[in-house]
């Protein structure tokens, strides 16, 4: 058991390591004097050109460079943003939290939504709800994310005023930073207080659409990840046992047949992540959502390439971790893995 | 051969979805093709004084069907060439990824051992990051441009059609008649190209025809951000780019490339679902 | 009667048009008997017993002029119905015992939960019923046993899971449909006295599903002989394998390897042609083709079933002996 869990974990770290290591080749190979690149100057005095060049260290060999590299990124030191001058590690832990709560509540109904109506799509097979079902799927599926934000934004922002344009929060609300996921803080005593639930609700409205906008493309997919792992479970043997045995027709779909179709589901959700990471820029662009997403794209614009680099660090890592962690889950909850390791 | 075209052909006309998109993806070719003929202006040609049009308005002798963006660029011209970079970005992605990742998973497939090892890594790292971000970072490093954006995209898909081909290589290599062909002293790569590659034809053209849509779509996300095709290049995503602050006062800027978009990327996907369900239930059918 | 069927029929609808699976066939079991069912594959067997049990897929048309269960009338098309008497009246068990059970739960959860669905019975005592029925099929340490997983045991021991499931709630009628198909041959004779067993002592009636006619003629009292959907012939065991009178019944008994009567010598004789494919059937009787009796009537019409308890459906049936 424990040589599994090992194996894995040193599959982790080599792939972090990789990571690591493209991430600090990112700088050498943007065309370019990575000096420059880093400090964000254009030009600089010989002086102060020497003078950062040995504080960066990149007065080193590329080796020590890299040993050197690995060694701040471990105690979290992922350079400084040329365009706030602050540390990259803390830009990127105050938006954070935006994205998370984004992508949480997006994926959230997302699951909510997709698995009943593709478990419903399996048990109506080849019906006219069926193929409406898995034809919206695939036009949800097919969807450009930056261009569908945009029509809802004008459908509901614009035209209907249902919501609102951009940002998290209605400005005039100043919700204390607890979690920093604003359903939550917006629901703390403080602000209860003097606003009562209309801080929470301008939180929950800010959200809903592109909530929605990034939800779209995991609740397709979801939904038909769902519809086919049902329709191939519906078909093995003992879900006809079951239905022999004289149980009632819920109890097979629910019992038998949807913890069996529940693995490959849960592996989609996990590849799900990628999707909404992906989305989550396209999304926050979008609508000015404060988050990591946004970040990135500015960091693009304006060149801030040790933002980019910490940035695009980060979030692999979190995505190496959670796909990690998913595949320990995975093998826990299959009894034969789960049998077969404890011998 | 010939008999599994024709059988595929009888699958794609029995799944209506399939064949609503192979139409729809003729269509798109047939406009993609004839768009120096079918466009009244060039792509390029700004009309003074012609801002902001809505589609179907006339000035000063010059009819707009879907009207003019910005610039004054009539926008039912600037759509037909932007099929012609569509097409030309879903076929390059599709070409590279499939010959390189091809390749490469064949390689690691029969090879085995240490190509196989590397390969494998290099390929899960690329899938271990998102795909847009990924092509971000490539295009980071490269500069912003269609032609460095089609490279990145490309790249980002590569994993897709390696990690397909390795898996059918493994599956075939145990096969007897691979062990025969061995046998009677075949080299490798007449064995991989002449005995193993026909029989994972199948699922390739599946993967290609979902990997042209996943390359319009990545490129286009890339035009939006600003990092794919540069103006003025009439690419979808750019166009929808530029477009975004004239949202409120002209949607059809807006719209027009959006749905240009959702149509193609739709139309091969219809046609790679089907083909994926006429190819499988077949294998299992046979009793 | 314990089961009465008449003029059941079974059609699949495909996107090649309408299969016959089952053409108007009738025939019953009666309290505490084995019927035995031999036929090869897509002579049907399978399909009726299905069709009884309501487990077809959703593309089968099925239509009976009377069935009738412990002289009720039963409509085979109503799941409502049928699932009442699935499990309770009714129990079946299949082929493979592994692809049976489902590899996710274990077996205690499975047999417990049969229990539960038609008894008011608390799980302290579904659990207690359950390790006492394990015993009673022969299963060893059953107590440790509730808790495996399928994937834990053999397959002689999945079967004896299933059975015990089946006669868990102690049906009328069990439905055995190739139970050791799958299995060792030392271990089907284990597990056919175990059912031959469980039946005398329960006074269950069985019908038992096998290709094998040596399995059939050992542990069935009366016999049906299936092909291309119909009946062919049936009849009290011992009778109809010594004396039979449909061709078909014939070319199967001189087609088993004991009937071999050159030794080591000539060739095992195998009926001439192959089963008709359900797309494509002959006219008339469904064996004409085969027979070497045939004659045009054969070709024309297809005869019925015909006889009191020795049944047989032929235009020249071989004589009496």
């Amino acid at each position: 058991m424990i040589l599994f869990f090992g194996k894995k974990l040193l599959d982790m770290l080599l792939t972090l390591l990789g990571i690591t290591f493209v991430c600090f080749l990112l700088i050498r190979l943007v065309p370019g004097d990575p000096v420059l690149l880093l400090i964000g100057e254009r030009n600089m005095d010989p002086a102060a050109y020497a003078e950062a060049k040995q504080k960066l260290g990149l007065d080193q060999p590329i080796p020590v460079q890299f040993i050197k590299y690995v060694g701040q990124v471990a105690h979290g030191d992922l350079g400084t943003s040329v365009v706030s001058k602050s540390a990259v590690w803390d830009e990127f832990k105050e938006r954070f939290p935006a994205t998370v709560e984004l992508s949480l509540v997006a994926l959230f109904f997302a699951t909510l939504i997709a698995i009943p109506l593709g478990i419903l799509a399996a048990v109506k097979k080849n019906t006219f709800y069926d193929y409406f079902l898995m034809g919206t799927s695939l036009a949800g599926y097919s969807m450009p994310i930056f261009w569908w934000g945009l029509a809802l934004i004008l459908i509901f922002s614009v035209k209907l005023g249902w919501t609102p344009v951009s940002g998290r929060i209605a400005l005039e609300y100043d919700v204390p930073v607890r979690t920093g996921l604003l359903l939550i803080d917006s629901l703390s005593s403080e602000i209860r207080e003097a606003e009562g639930l209309k801080a929470f609700w301008s939180a929950l409205q800010h959200l809903i659409l592109p909530a929605i906008v990034l939800g779209t493309i995991p609740l397709a997919v979801i939904a038909r990840m769902t519809r086919s792992s049902f329709l191939e479970v519906l078909g093995e043997d003992y879900i006809r046992t079951a239905r022999a045995k004289g149980l009632k027709e819920n109890r097979v779909i629910f019992i038998h047949a949807f913890r069996n179709a529940l693995i490959p589901i849960v592996t989609t959700l996990a590849l799900c992540f990628g999707t909404i990471i992906t989305g989550a820029i396209l999304t926050e662009t979008i609508f000015s959502w404060p988050g990591i997403g946004k970040w990135i794209v500015a960091s693009l614009t304006s060149r801030d390439y040790p933002a980019i680099q910490g940035g695009v660090f980060i979030i692999a890592v979190i995505i190496v971790l959670t796909n990690t962690l998913v595949d320990l889950i995975y093998i826990v909850l299959n009894p034969r893995m789960k049998k077969a390791m404890l011998k | 051969m010939k008999e599994f075209f024709s059988e595929l052909w009888k699958d794609i006309l029995k799944n209506k979805g399939a064949f609503a998109g192979l139409i729809l993806i003729l269509l798109f070719i047939l406009l993609a093709l004839l768009a120096p003929v079918l466009s009244p202006y060039s792509p390029d040609e700004v009309i003074d004084g012609a801002l902001r049009l809505s589609p179907g308005a006339t000035f000063q002798n010059h009819y707009f069907f879907l009207g003019t963006d910005d610039i004054g660029r009539d926008l039912l011209s600037r759509l037909l060439y932007g099929s012609r970079v569509s097409l030309m970005v879903g076929l390059s992605v599709v070409l590279i990824s499939a010959s390189v990742g091809t390749s490469l998973g064949l390689f690691a497939g029969y090879f085995g051992g240490w190509s196989d090892r590397i390969i494998s890594r290099t390929m899960d790292f690329i899938m271990a990051l998102p795909s847009v971000l990924f092509a971000i970072v490539i295009v980071a490093v490269l500069g912003p441009g269609l032609v460095n954006a089609i490279v990145a995209v490309s790249i980002v898909a590569l994993p897709n059609f390696t990690r397909l081909i390795r898996a059918q290589v493994l599956a075939e290599r145990n096969k007897q008649y691979v062990q025969a062909a061995h046998l009677y002293g075949a080299s490798s790569m007449r064995i991989l190209f002449r005995d193993i590659l026909p029989n994972c034809i199948a699922p390739l053209i599946v993967q290609a025809s979902l990997g042209f849509s996943d390359g319009v779509l990545n490129c286009a996300a890339l035009g939006f951000l600003g990092l794919g095709a540069q103006a003025p290049t009439p690419e979808w995503g750019t166009m929808l780019s530029d477009a975004r602050s004239y949202m409120e006062t002209s949607p059809w800027m807006v719209n027009t490339p959006g749905i240009c978009i959702l149509v193609v990327v739709l139309s091969f996907n219809l046609l790679g679902d089907g083909l994926r369900d006429a190819l499988d239930p077949r294998l299992k059918n046979r009793t | 009667m314990l089961l009465e069927i008449e003029n059941l029929s079974v059609q699949f609808k495909t996107e090649t048009g309408a299969l016959e699976a089952l053409r108007n066939i009738s025939f019953s079991v009666n309290e505490a008997e084995i019927l035995g069912v031999v036929g090869e594959s897509g002579s049907g067997k399978s399909v009726t017993n299905l069709a009884l049990m309501g487990l077809l897929p959703s593309n089968a048309v099925i239509q009976a002029k009377k069935v009738r269960f412990k002289n009720q009338s039963l409509d085979l098309n109503s799941q409502k119905s049928l699932q009442t008497l699935r499990g309770s009246q009714i129990a079946m068990i299949f082929q493979d015992p592994m692809t049976a059970l489902n590899p996710n739960l274990t077996v205690g959860f499975q047999m417990i939960e049969t229990l539960k669905a038609h008894f008011d019975i608390d799980k302290k005592a579904a659990h207690l019923r359950s390790v006492g029925l394990l015993e009673r099929v022969g299963i060893s340490q059953a107590e440790t046993r509730m808790k495996s997983y399928p994937f834990e045991l053999s397959g002689g021991m999945a079967q004896r899971v299933m059975i015990a499931m089946a006669i868990s709630c102690h049906p009328q009628l069990l439905i055995a449909d190739e139970p050791t198909t799958a299995l060792d041959v030392t271990i089907q004779k284990q597990i056919l006295d175990l059912l031959l067993d469980l039946q005398s002592e329960n006074k269950m009636s069985m019908i038992f599903v096998s290709h094998d006619l040596a399995l059939v003629r050992k542990y069935s009292q009366r016999v049906q002989v299936m092909y291309a959907g119909e009946i062919a012939e049936t009849g009290p065991t011992e009778e109809v394998i010594h004396n039979p009178r449909h061709p078909y019944t014939f070319g199967l008994l001189k087609a088993r390897p004991s009937a071999h009567e050159g030794g080591l010598k000539g060739k095992l004789y195998a009926i001439p042609g192959t089963v008709p494919s359900l797309k494509a059937r002959p006219s008339g009787c469904q064996f004409h083709p085969r027979c070497d009796r045939a004659t045009l009537v054969c070709k024309e019409k297809d005869p019925e079933l015909f006889g009191s308890q020795r049944k047989f459906s032929c235009h020249h049936p071989l004589g009496e002996l």
